[in-house]
Parts: C-alpha cells; sequence; structure tokens
C-alpha cells in the first residue's frame, strides 16, 4: 500500500481555501464590541483545521503561521482577552499570509515571507501585551513560584501510543514533533515492541511509541490538539510534571528493553491528570474528513470531490447522448405511430431519461455565485479604509446558480466594476454630507435568472457617471463624439480601451485598463455588460451572461432554407398578426400586440436570407425578451421544440453576430442559435 | 535463489580494513534483486539500498531475514556486523521500525549490527523520532 500523502494535497489545498473563505467572512461580519460566540469558535475551529491538515502533510510554514494565529483566537474565545478591532484586522491580514503561504504549496507562487512575519508579529505583540497585563493581575493575586509563573512554562510529559494502522493509514509522525518542538524544549524516546522471532514481524504494523518530555509556555490544550488529527485520546497522554515529580518523571536516557516498559508501565505510570477530552465541535469536524484518519463506522461522507475534467468530461458524453437521442427519434418519425407503437412508446421514454440526466448532470456544475461575492465584503472593507470612505456592500441573490466556468472568468471582472464603484462612484462621506446624503455609501450587488439568462447588477449610491467629463476625456482621446449623444451612448465610451477620468492614476484604479477588460472578458462568456447613471443618485452596471453554456431549450424556427434555434426562454409568446397590425413608422416595422407597439426584426434582413416570407401576415412573429425589451421577431415558420447542445461557433468557425453558438440537429445540420439580445444590438447597429 | 553465504572469519573482520573486507566480500556476492531495490551481502558488510518506505519494506524482509539466518549459521563466533545504509533512497518512520527490529532480533541472536553511512536526511529522521540511541554508535564510520 502506497503512503504517498501527496495524492492528498489537492483535498487539503481545496479545504483550507474553503477554511480562510469562512474565516474572512466571520471576522468580516464580526462585531468586535460584542462577538457572537459561535462565531468565534467557527474561526477557531477554522484556523484549526488548517493547522492540523498542514502539520499532517508537513508544510511547516503554514502550521506554525496557523498556530500563532489559534493562540490568540483561543484566548479570545476562552475570554482571557477581549476582542478588538485591531485583533481583526490582525486575523484578517494573518488570513491572508496563510492564503499566501497556500497559494505557494499549490502553485508554486511567491511568498513573500516578510508579509507572513509581519502578521505573525502583529498577533504575537497583541497577545504578548495582553499576555503582560494579564501576568500583572495574576502575580498580585498568586504567590508567585520560583520563576515558572514569570515565563509560564511548564514541564510536560508526553505518551504518545499510536494505533497498529499508523503507517497503513499514511500518517507522518515527523511534522507533529516538528511542531511540539517549535513549541519548546523537546526530548524523545521511542520505544518499540520487538518480536522474539523476526520471522513473525509484520513490517506495515506499527509497534512503536513515543515518550517525550517539552518545556514550553503552551497550554495542556494546545498539546492535545496537535495530536487531533492522528491519535484518539486513549492513544496521547499528557501531564503536567510537578516541579517535586519533576526528577523522577523525566525518563532515563537508557532506556529498558522495550518489551519490559510496556509491560511494567502500566504499574509505574504516575496517575494522568484528568485529560481535557476533545470538545465537542472537535470530534465532529475531525472524525469523518481527517486526514490520514480512519472514518469512524457507519459514518457516510454526504459529498465527494471530483475534477472538473471528469465531470466536463460526463457533460461532453451527456451532449453527444442528447443528439444521438435527438437523430433517432427524427429517424422515429418515419415510421407509423400505429404499427409501431412500441418504437414510439420507448423513444418517448427515452427522450424523458435523456432530459431527467442532462438536468441532473448540468446541476453538477451548477454552483452558486456567493462564492464569487463572498469575496467582495473583505475588497470593501479594505478599499473603503484606504479611500477614507464608509461603504457598506448589500449582496442579493447570493444562492443564484451559474455553471462553473462563467464563476471562476467572471470574478476578475466583478472585482473590477466594485473596486470602480467604491473608487469612482461612492463620495467621500464629507461630499455626500455636503450633498444631502448619509456619509456611508451603498454598493449593491445584486445576482438573479432571469429567462436564460444571469443577470448581475453592481449598483451604487454614488455621484453617477460624469456625462460631460466622459464627453471631454473621449475628445482628448480622439473619439468621434458629439453632445447630442444619448446617454446611454456616452456610458459605453468608457468601455473604450485606455479610457479614463480619474484625476490621478492610483494603486485603485484610473489607469484605464479596467472597463475595456471587463467588456472583453464578459463578451468572451457570451455576456454583455451595459450601464445606467444618474448624476448624484449612482450608478448600474448591469452584466448579463448566458446560464449555461452547454446544452439549452429551444425551438427551431426556419427562415427561408435556414433554420435557427431561439432559446425558449427567451420566447413569451408567437402569433400570426393581422394586416392591421403592421405598421411603419420612419421606415421602421412595428406590430401591434395588445395595444403595444412591438419593433419588428426580420431575421431574413439581419442574416442576408433570400426566398423568406416578407409579409408578416403570411409569416409567424415571435415575441421574445431581449434583456427586459421586447421586441418581435419575423420567421416563416415554428418546427419543433429541441434540446440543443451547444457548439461553439468561435472554436469550429468564427464568431458569427446575433448567436450564441451552433447545434448539429437530428438529421445531422447545422442549426444557428441566436443570442436574441445580441441580435437585437446587431439589428440596431444596421439601422 | 538464496545463496548459502560464505563467511569472511571474524578475526579479519575486526583486524582488517573495511575496504579489505569488501574485497573478501566480492567473493560471495550475491544480488537478491534488481538494482533499483536490492540488499546485498559483501562479507559480513552487508549492504542495504532501495526504497524503505511503506511501499517497499515488504521487499526487504525477505532479504533481511536471509541476512539473518546466513550470518547466525555463517559465523557463530562474531558479534559485529556491519550494515552500510549508504544505498537507502528513502525511508520512512515503517522503515526506521524495521531495521531497529532487525537488529534487536539480531541482537538476541547475539550480533551486534552497527548501522554506518546514514544519509543526512536519513539521520535527521532518526533523531527526530526519538530512535537515534538504537541505532548504534558508529554510525559516522566510511566503509569505501
Amino acid at each position: 500500500m502506497s503512503a504517498d500523502l501527496s495524492q492528498f494535497f489537492q483535498v487539503f489545498f481545496e479545504e483550507s481555501a474553503e477554511h480562510l473563505a469562512e474565516m474572512e467572512r466571520i471576522l468580516l461580519s464580526i462585531d468586535p464590541h460584542a462577538p457572537d460566540e459561535e462565531e468565534l469558535h467557527a474561526v477557531f475551529r477554522a484556523a484549526h483545521s488548517i493547522k492540523g491538515g498542514a502539520a499532517t502533510f508537513g508544510f511547516s510554514d503554514m502550521t506554525s503561521t496557523t498556530h500563532t494565529l489559534e493562540s490568540l483566537l483561543d484566548r479570545v474565545r476562552h475570554h482571557e482577552l477581549g476582542l478588538t478591532a485591531e485583533m481583526v484586522d490582525a486575523f484578517l491580514e494573518t488570513k491572508d499570509a496563510i492564503a499566501m503561504l497556500l497559494a505557494g504549496h499549490r502553485d508554486q507562487a511567491p511568498v513573500d515571507l516578510a508579509v507572513v512575519e509581519s502578521a505573525c508579529g502583529k498577533l504575537r505583540s497583541i497577545e504578548g501585551g495582553s499576555l503582560a497585563a494579564v501576568q500583572i493581575v495574576g502575580t498580585a493575586a498568586v504567590e508567585p513560584d520560583a520563576g515558572s509563573v514569570a515565563t509560564g512554562e511548564k514541564e510536560y510529559r508526553i505518551l504518545f501510543r499510536p494505533p497498529a494502522d499508523l503507517f497503513i493509514r499514511g500518517v507522518r509522525v515527523e511534522p507533529l514533533f516538528e511542531e511540539l518542538a517549535s513549541l519548546g524544549e523537546l526530548s524523545i524516546t521511542a520505544q518499540v515492541a520487538v518480536p522474539e522471532d523476526f520471522a513473525t514481524y509484520e513490517p506495515e504494523q506499527c509497534c512503536l511509541s513515543w515518550e517525550m518530555v517539552l518545556n514550553s509556555t503552551s497550554s495542556l490544550e494546545e498539546l492535545y490538539d496537535i495530536f487531533m488529527f492522528v491519535a484518539d485520546e486513549d492513544e496521547i497522554e499528557i501531564q503536567v510534571i510537578e516541579p517535586a515529580l519533576k526528577q523522577a518523571a523525566v525518563p532515563s536516557c537508557g532506556l529498558e528493553p522495550s518489551e519490559q516498559k510496556h509491560t511494567s508501565k502500566a504499574a509505574e505510570a504516575p496517575p494522568t491528570l484528568e485529560s481535557p477530552g476533545r470538545r465537542l465541535y472537535d470530534r465532529d469536524e475531525t472524525a469523518p474528513n481527517a486526514f490520514g484518519r480512519r472514518p469512524a463506522d457507519g459514518t457516510e461522507a454526504t459529498s465527494i470531490r471530483v475534477g472538473v475534467s471528469k465531470v466536463d468530461q460526463l457533460i461532453n458524453q451527456m451532449g453527444e447522448l442528447v443528439i444521438t437521442q435527438a437523430m433517432l427519434a427524427q429517424t422515429a418519425q418515419q415510421f407509423d405511430p400505429v404499427l409501431y407503437e412500441s418504437l414510439h412508446r420507448g423513444m418517448a421514454l427515452l427522450q424523458r431519461n435523456t432530459r431527467d440526466l442532462q438536468e441532473s448532470v448540468m446541476s453538477i456544475r451548477m454552483m452558486p455565485i456567493s462564492f464569487i461575492f463572498s469575496r467582495f465584503p473583505r475588497l470593501v472593507h479594505d478599499l473603503a479604509a484606504k479611500l477614507g470612505k464608509q461603504a457598506e456592500l448589500k449582496l442579493v441573490g447570493e444562492t443564484t446558480e451559474l455553471d462553473k466556468g462563467l464563476i471562476e472568468k467572471l470574478a476578475d471582472p466583478l472585482t473590477h466594476l466594485v473596486r470602480n464603484s467604491l473608487d469612482h462612484g461612492i463620495e467621500s462621506p464629507e461630499e455626500r454630507r455636503l450633498a444631502g446624503k448619509q456619509p456611508g455609501g451603498t454598493i449593491t450587488l445584486r445576482a438573479a435568472q432571469t429567462g436564460g439568462r444571469i443577470v448581475i447588477e453592481v449598483i451604487d449610491d454614488g455621484a453617477g457617471l460624469n456625462r460631460s467629463r466622459i464627453l471631454q476625456k473621449a475628445l482628448e482621446n480622439g473619439l468621434s463624439v458629439s453632445d447630442e449623444m444619448a446617454d446611454e451612448e456616452v456610458w459605453q465610451l468608457i468601455f473604450a480601451p485606455g479610457f479614463s477620468t480619474a484625476e490621478k492614476v492610483t494603486d485603485v484604479s484610473g489607469r484605464g485598463v479596467g472597463m475595456d477588460v471587463v467588456m472583453k472578458n464578459v463578451q468572451a462568456l457570451g455576456g454583455r455588460v451595459s450601464i445606467s447613471s444618474e448624476s448624484g443618485k449612482g450608478s448600474r452596471v448591469l452584466v448579463s451572461l448566458p446560464l449555461t453554456l452547454a446544452i439549452l431549450d429551444g425551438l427551431s424556427v426556419r427562415v427561408g432554407d435556414e433554420i435557427f434555434i431561439v432559446p425558449l426562454n427567451s420566447i413569451i409568446e408567437s402569433l400570426q398578426p393581422q394586416p392591421d397590425d403592421i405598421n411603419t413608422v420612419s421606415g421602421n416595422t412595428t406590430v401591434r400586440v395588445r395595444g403595444e407597439y412591438l419593433p419588428l426584426l426580420r431575421l431574413s434582413e439581419v442574416y442576408r436570407i433570400r426566398e423568406a416570407e416578407e409579409r408578416p401576415e403570411h409569416a409567424v412573429v415571435m415575441i421574445v425578451d431581449a434583456e427586459g425589451e421586447q421586441v418581435a421577431l419575423l420567421v416563416d415558420e415554428l418546427l419543433n421544440q429541441h434540446q440543443v447542445v451547444i457548439k461553439s461557433l468561435e472554436k469550429n468557425y468564427r464568431k458569427v453576430d446575433g448567436t450564441a453558438g451552433a447545434t448539429i440537429m437530428g438529421d445531422g445540420h447545422v442549426a444557428l442559435i441566436l443570442d436574441v439580445g445580441d441580435l437585437v444590438h446587431l439589428w440596431r447597429k444596421g439601422l | 535463489m538464496f545463496c548459502r553465504l560464505g563467511m569472511v572469519p571474524v578475526n579479519m573482520i575486526l583486524t582488517r580494513s573495511l575496504c579489505m573486507v569488501q574485497k573478501a566480500g566480492n567473493q560471495t556476492m550475491t544480488d537478491y534483486q534488481e538494482d533499483s531495490m536490492k540488499t546485498e551481502l559483501t562479507g559480513v558488510a552487508t549492504n542495504l539500498s532501495g526504497d524503505w518506505t511503506m511501499s517497499g519494506i515488504s521487499n526487504q524482509v525477505p532479504l533481511l531475514m536471509a541476512i539473518s539466518s546466513g550470518i547466525g549459521g555463517g559465523i557463530p563466533q562474531t558479534n559485529r556486523l556491519v550494515v552500510d545504509c549508504s544505498g537507502i533512497k528513502q525511508i520512512d518512520m515503517s522503515g526506521l521500525q524495521l531495521l531497529y527490529v532487525w537488529v534487536q532480533c539480531l541482537q538476541i541472536k547475539g550480533l551486534r549490527a552497527e548501522l554506518v553511512n546514514l544519509s543526512d536526511c536519513m539521520r535527521s529522521t532518526v533523531q527526530k523520532v526519538g530512535l537515534h540511541q538504537f541505532l548504534g554508535p558508529s554510525q559516522d564510520t566510511v566503509i569505501s
């Protein structure tokens, strides 16, 4: 059996990242003046889990840094010290340092040890200062004892009797001893139960035990915690050696034969201090998922970690299955439903099962957008402090789910937008007071699923975009502008490469390399960015993205000889208009639907398709939702509803405006999948 | 498969240089496995090599047993075996435990084994896990 722990590294990295994120989330929401007990415990648990894992895998830098953090946290949660805002900042700084160390181990990213040392130094400084204060109080109340009170150092005798399957579980004990050694002066003596005959020796069974003497200022509980991930309570025994007992308790250098040790130890061992035991949360946290720990009998994991590549492979195969099912369905239509009833029944069942399977598979990749949103409280907290502003962040719709691929690529654009809102949008407290506003601004991040798209909004109640300044800057940059431009067109100017209206370039923004990158990144995901703003009241940036990048439900329509797929969730209704409902206003055709006049978009015109039906009253009008705007789409015929697999046109051909990709139909033909929003943009440009 | 070892008399081991011991041992050298993981015997100086971690120790046990039985039968008068560890590529706690148990079992038979030429890494691990007393005083002996 292999004892290679590196196979578990990825799990450790992922879990540690989650613990760090959780730690940050709590620290940002915690009230230093009235901290919630459970939140303090949760932060401690997160730090403790990281430390335990790091020790198991031999990442000693992470172990020691997290240990420093954990020590202070432990004192805070046990009310030895009161939580302060300074502590919270130091905790956050240390969390960042641990994240950097983690990235160093995971991605071989550079690690700035000065930052790590600075963070640990702050923690030690806080703890040291508080410790001194506590000791002054303690000295007044208690008789000092021969210098040990001054240093707080105790002598511990540690007996570690690991289970026989220690090696099989792949547990490395060296990091434990290293961590113990980092706490003070340590002497270790190993004992081995030697069999009488070498022939009976089982090499994979651990027959080692250790006796250690440690002089340290650490608490008994901290020492127990070090063994948390490798030993059960009955396998570790730690005693505080009283000064009078020291001489007797320190093990001699010359060991007795190990066999004798084992038989006589129980009788000779000094009385064990009552074990503090593990707290309830420790059991919960470590039992099933701890590294190198045996799962308890009957314990079932509620989730498993699977590589993204495996999920992608599953989705690709699902896509192929959907296409095959569509081909079979098309072929089956040629058979008489009466004569071949069982075939048609089987095809219906196959279609239903394929759909269920597809929905299940697609849901694997869906993740809540809170994965991105959770980083912004910290960003706003730090940036607001840096800029001398007051800002509150509101998160709405955090449970909205979207494809994992989108989530990962959306993080950077959203970060740009939030930073921009805080830097350029939200005014300083003085400016806000002068404008009759509350000194603290609000940035709202809102996510929602609208039709087939995910819409994410970044809204601030700041000063809004400065129209005249943007126009002036655009003119200076050589862009073609005029005062008559509509607001929407002016706002779009800020997406031009290198555009910035900032008075001075800071490390926050103002270099003009933000919004154009945002636009490019979002467009690469099949999304769009739009802005609305009102002077003095704030701005709203709307990012609209496709729900998923793999499979969608669509309606096939015919225009001339071409087949298009219209995403089902964009379609509001379809109708055949009467001649009276068709009007032409300033050269633009409109359709009257229940008293409302909707612009008519002819697909044949956009894609220059010949032999398409020109007269709306002889064709079909589809009312579609183009990001909140209703448009009438003129097509020749509605064909069928399909589940289509989106194939990238960019990868296989080239980008085709107004489309979200292409798909392979049941008969093997390729059909373009319309992106209604983009199509409307394209159509308006051509008007 | 395992050859009976022709051992060098104990007085030769104790009086001649280690180099000469190796020369004498070359006459009866036996390879048990391929180069990547092998335990070779050279006279009464034994070279240990290969993988001594959990993934490799099961292969080392029969070789150690062969050495034990070979030495025990070949030179009843001797009380010293030099074990050259320079060929050990990697070792973990399970490997150290195996070595220790083997050395102790030899001791029960009246043979004192001395581990020599430990790599820095191995020596560091031995110290770190508290096994330093057991691996003998002549860790720095060099067989050339």
